[in-house]
């Protein structure tokens, strides 16, 4: 049984207020995390999760806690299963209240040193959605989702 | 926030849930905001409401039409009273309802607002879990 009606004409719901400085700090955010993975360091990769965010990876394991979280990163880095140097590129930014903002990125792998392939924005080989929050000391990710795009 | 806040995004799942076994593409949709983004499963990120609606009616009569699933919140996170994150674990069944091994279970995360009194699916994004 549902519990709501059907709507006819859903809302559309985003904040349309001008957000470019909200873009540019998500954007060095995003910056910062990748340049965490490039430098194998995981605390850097995590500076900006919430103590409770949740993670999800391209092999659907979800961590809850930022600890739990920087644990798969030094695991991963064990693994060697990450690019060198990813990139993650912005496709699309929402804002679903002033303070609340969905990026989904795509994450464009190259090899340590090497420019990689040029970012497709239409074809990006993993698609990354961030739940980002700010509070009064700037941008914090709540969670992140990876998948990867079949071939 | 409240248990309400937490059972009515449950029972959004399970309308997802019941619009994805009976191939009802509306219902299955009836949650989603018109701005919506979504992740599916095989990485296709799909734009607004109507995108969502085209791909579950395209889904619904091809290659998803005789699949089956069960669904699970597993968890619903309140990042402000009013914006929720919850995740869902997903098993394909069979017409019966009893779990069949097909390689890998999916983990999808939500992202909901309140607005206007109810709910919204403002984002969501499915990941296959191979081996699960």
């Amino acid at each position: 049984m549902t519990t709501t009606a059907p709507t006819a004409t859903p809302p559309s719901l985003a904040d349309t207020a001008d957000h470019t400085a909200d873009q540019a700090a998500i954007e060095e955010l995003i910056a910062g995390v990748a340049a965490g993975i490039e430098a194998r360091d995981p605390d850097v990769c995590v500076a900006r999760f919430a103590a409770d965010a949740r993670s999800v990876i391209a092999t659907g394991r979800r961590g809850v806690g930022r600890d739990a979280i920087r644990q798969a990163h030094v695991a991963a880095f064990a693994s060697g299963t990450i690019p060198g140097t990813p990139r993650f590129a912005l496709l699309d930014l929402v804002f679903v209240r002033p303070d609340v903002a969905i990026a989904t990125t795509g994450a464009y792998p190259a090899a340590p040193g090497e420019p990689g392939e040029p970012i497709d924005l239409d074809a990006p080989p993993t698609v990354v959605t961030w739940t980002l929050v700010r509070q009064d000391d700037g941008w914090w990710v709540a969670a992140r989702q990876f998948t990867r795009v079949a071939a | 926030m409240s248990q309400d806040d937490v059972a009515a995004i449950e029972a959004i799942v399970a309308d997802v849930e019941r619009g994805f076994n009976e191939n009802d593409a509306e219902l299955m949709n009836r949650h989603v905001a018109a701005d919506a983004t979504m992740v599916g499963v095989m990485g296709q990120q799909l734009d607004g409401r109507e995108a969502v609606m085209a791909a579950s009616v395209a889904g619904l009569a091809g290659a998803l039409a005789d699949e089956r699933a069960r669904y699970l919140v597993t968890d619903v996170t309140f990042v402000r009273p009013d914006v929720a994150l919850a995740h869902k674990r997903a098993w394909a069944v069979d017409a019966d309802g009893k779990d069949i091994d097909v390689g890998h279970a999916m983990v999808a995360l939500y992202v909901l607002t309140k607005d206007d009194g109810r709910w919204w699916i403002r984002a969501r994004q499915n990941t296959l879990v191979p081996g699960a």
